[in-house]
C-alpha cells in the first residue's frame, strides 16, 4: 500500500487570499476544506491538489503519474468568533464548503458566493459541533 | 418580456433518487438560475468520534451511504494503518481491490438503470438491475452482504476467499460483461436515448477542473484523472488506463460509466490471476498518532477521508468528503441554461449520492 | 436509425424464466448464500457471560447481565456487523444466514442460563 506525501504549511489568516491566488494561478484544483476544532483553538485546513497535465502557468510537461500528493494551508482561528474571508473569488465550489463550516462550526465567512445564512444543514441544535454533548464513554 | 417563474424540484420527485432541493428559476422553459439545498439526510456521522473509538467507526464508515459502502470502509481503514503504521497483507490488498471493483460494477449498473429510468426507458432500467443482482449475488456469496459489505477491517479484511471461489467469480463476472456490452450498446447507440444525451451539459475542460469535479464528471471533460493511479490497496500492480472522452456532455459522461464497466471486470480478471496466497490480517496495536488524508477512488469520484489522532483510542477529527460533494457546483453550472425537460437527466449524470454528501 | 436495440433482450427476457422470485411462497428455500449475514444466534450453555460481546457491540444492541445469567439481544438494533461473534471467547455465538422475520413490537431477546 502506498502511502502519498501529503504536505501541510500553516499560513497566518493574512496571506490566506494571497496563497490561494496563487494555487490558483499555479493549476491547483480545491480539494477540500476542513474545520477542526481543538482544544485551544480551531484549525482550517484547505486542501490542494495538481494533477497530472494541469499545471497551469507553470509549463511542466504531461507527466504519465500524479507528480504531486496534497498539499494543504492551514489556518487558525480562535474559539470565539472565528471569521475567515472567502475564497469564493478563486475557486467557485468553496461556496458549499465555506457554508457548511459555517452551519456545522459557527464560522463565519465574509463574502460566500452563495450563502445559505445558516440552512444549508438545518440542525435542532444550532452548530452540533461546538457543544461536546456526549463524553468518551461506551 | 419573458415570464419568470420558480419551480421548486425535489425533494420528493419520481426521478429523483436522493433527496436535493433545487429552486429553478425559469423563463419560458429555460432555466436561467438554479439554487440548490441539501440537507434532509444530515445525520451528523462526524460528530460519532466523540463516542466511538477508532476500532467501532469501520463500522460507521460502511453505512455512510448505501452504494458506495465498501470504498468508504477502505479510506477509512487505510487512514488508520497510516497513522498507525500498519502494512496490510498482499492478499489482503487484493481481494480489497477486487471488492472495489466489484462494488464499481454494481454502483454503475445501478446508475444505468436510474438514468434509463429518468428518461422514461423502463425496460432498459429492469434489464440493468437485473444484470447488478448477479454482481450482488457474487459479493454476498464472499463477505455476507449485498451492499453493507462489513468486510473491511484496520490492518486487512475480515473474510477470505479460496482460491477456487475466485476462479468462479472471474468466469461468472466475464459472462456477464457479454450482457453488460449489450445493455451499454442501447445507451451509446440508439437514437432514441442519444437525442437525450449528446450536446446536454456540456462543461468545457478548464471549467471542469476549475469547479473542483472529480470522477467520472471531470475524465468526460477531457481531464486524465484518476485516484486510483496512485496505487493504493492493490492497484499498484494493475495494468490499466482511465477512460477519458472530451466532449463533456451527459453522453460522455455515460459513454465514460459504461467504459468503466468493463475495465471493472477486465481489473477483477488481473487482480484474481495472481492473488498471493497469506494470511488476510495482521494484528493491530497501538492508537493513531498525527493526521492522514486517505483517497480513494469511488465509483463516482475520488473520496478523502481525513483521519486526525491525538494517540488516545478516540479520534480528534474524522472528516469525509464525498465526491458527490465535490460534484454539486458543477451540477449548477450544468443547470444554468438548459430546458426543464433535462433537469433530471443533468441531476442523474453527475450520479447524486446525496447521503455521502451530507452524511 | 436505430431505435429497436432493445428488442432482442426484451423478446429474450420475455420468453425466459423471470428473475424475480415469488417472494412469500418461496421463502423456505435457501436462497442466501452460507456466509450471509442473517442474524446471531447462542448456544447458551456454553456462555460464560463475560459481557466482551456487549461491549463490542458497536450499537448497544447485547446486554449482559451476570449475577442473572442473562443474555438479551435486541434484534432490530442489530446490524449484523459479526463482531460479537469474532470477540467471544467460548465461540458460543454464531452468525446465522436467515434474517429476523419482521415483527410488529421491539422486544428483546432474552435467553437465560439455568
Amino acid at each position: 500500500m502506498s502511502i502519498e506525501t501529503q504536505r501541510v504549511e500553516e499560513i497566518p489568516i493574512g496571506t490566506l487570499l494571497e496563497r490561494v491566488q496563487s494555487m490558483r494561478t499555479g493549476g491547483w484544483r480545491l480539494v477540500q476544506i476542513c474545520c477542526t476544532r481543538l482544544v485551544a483553538d480551531q484549525e482550517v485546513n484547505y486542501s490542494f491538489d495538481r494533477d497530472a497535465g494541469q499545471a497551469g502557468d507553470a509549463g511542466q510537461p504531461d507527466s504519465a503519474s500524479p507528480a504531486d500528493g496534497l498539499y494543504t494551508l492551514r489556518v487558525r482561528l480562535p474559539i470565539h468568533d472565528p471569521e475567515l474571508p472567502s475564497i469564493s473569488a478563486f475557486y467557485w465550489s468553496a461556496f458549499l464548503y465555506e457554508n457548511e463550516m459555517h452551519d456545522l462550526f459557527g464560522v463565519r465567512v465574509k463574502g460566500m458566493a452563495i450563502d445559505f445564512k445558516g440552512h444549508l444543514f438545518t440542525t435542532m441544535v444550532p452548530t452540533p459541533f461546538v457543544a461536546k454533548d456526549a463524553e468518551h464513554g461506551e | 418580456m419573458a415570464n419568470r417563474s420558480v419551480i421548486p424540484f425535489g425533494p420528493q420527485h419520481p426521478v429523483l433518487p436522493e433527496p436535493i432541493h433545487l429552486d429553478l428559476v425559469l423563463e419560458d422553459e429555460k432555466v436561467v438560475e438554479a439554487i440548490p439545498k441539501i440537507g434532509f439526510v444530515h445525520r451528523g456521522f462526524e460528530k460519532l468520534v466523540e463516542k466511538m473509538d477508532f476500532n467501532e467507526l469501520v463500522y460507521v464508515a460502511d453505512r455512510i451511504c448505501g452504494i458506495c459502502a465498501f470504498i468508504h470502509s477502505l479510506a477509512y481503514c487505510q487512514g488508520i494503518e497510516a497513522l498507525i503504521g500498519v502494512e496490510v497483507p498482499a492478499r489482503a490488498a487484493a481481494l480489497r481491490t477486487i471488492w472495489s471493483e466489484l462494488a464499481r460494477l454494481s454502483s454503475h449498473l445501478l446508475w444505468l438503470g436510474l438514468m434509463a429510468d429518468a428518461f422514461g426507458f423502463e425496460s432498459l432500467f429492469m434489464q440493468c438491475f437485473r444484470l447488478r443482482e448477479k454482481i450482488v449475488d457474487i459479493l454476498e456469496q464472499t463477505t455476507g452482504g449485498r451492499i453493507i459489505l462489513g468486510v473491511c477491517r484496520v490492518g486487512g479484511v475480515r473474510r477470505d476467499v479460496e482460491d477456487e471461489t475466485l476462479k468462479e467469480i472471474v468466469t461468472r463476472v466475464n459472462d456477464l460483461a457479454a450482457l453488460m456490452r449489450e445493455a451499454g450498446d442501447v445507451f451509446l447507440r440508439d437514437d432514441s436515448v442519444k437525442h437525450r444525451l449528446v450536446g446536454v451539459g456540456v462543461i468545457p475542460k478548464e471549467e471542469a477542473y476549475a469547479l473542483g469535479c472529480v470522477g467520472p464528471v471531470l475524465r468526460a471533460s477531457g481531464v486524465r484523472q484518476d485516484t486510483r493511479l496512485r496505487g493504493y490497496a492493490g492497484y499498484g500492480g494493475v495494468d490499466f488506463e482511465p477512460i477519458v472522452e472530451t466532449a463533456g456532455d451527459c453522453y460522455a459522461r455515460c459513454a465514460v460509466r459504461i467504459g468503466e464497466l468493463f475495465q471493472a471486470v477486465d481489473i477483477v480478471t488481473q487482480v484474481a490471476a495472481k492473488v498471493p496466497a497469506g494470511e488476510v490480517a495482521v494484528k493491530v496495536s497501538g492508537y493513531p498518532t498525527g493526521e492522514y488524508h486517505s483517497r480513494c477512488e469511488q465509483p463516482r469520484g475520488e473520496v478523502i477521508h481525513y483521519v486526525k489522532g491525538d494517540g488516545t483510542r478516540y479520534l480528534q477529527r474524522y472528516r469525509v468528503r464525498t465526491p458527490t460533494f465535490a460534484n454539486v457546483p458543477a451540477l449548477v453550472r450544468m443547470l444554468q441554461g438548459c430546458d426543464l425537460a433535462d433537469v433530471p437527466v443533468l441531476i442523474l449524470t453527475i450520479d447524486p449520492c446525496i447521503s455521502c454528501t451530507e452524511r | 436509425m436505430s431505435v429497436f436495440g432493445m428488442t432482442r433482450t426484451v423478446l429474450r427476457n420475455l420468453f425466459s424464466r423471470p428473475a424475480t422470485r415469488l417472494y412469500p411462497s418461496r421463502l423456505s428455500e435457501p436462497h442466501r448464500s452460507e456466509r450471509s449475514r442473517g442474524r446471531i444466534a447462542i448456544d447458551i450453555d456454553a456462555c460464560i457471560f463475560c459481557g466482551a460481546c456487549a461491549k463490542r457491540c458497536p450499537t448497544d444492541a447485547i446486554v449482559v447481565t451476570k449475577p442473572d445469567r442473562e443474555w438479551n439481544i435486541d434484534r432490530l438494533r442489530c446490524c449484523t456487523c459479526n463482531a460479537c461473534v469474532e470477540v467471544c471467547p467460548k465461540k458460543c455465538l454464531t452468525m446465522e444466514n436467515r434474517y429476523t422475520p419482521p415483527t410488529a413490537t421491539k422486544d428483546r431477546d432474552v435467553f437465560h442460563r439455568t
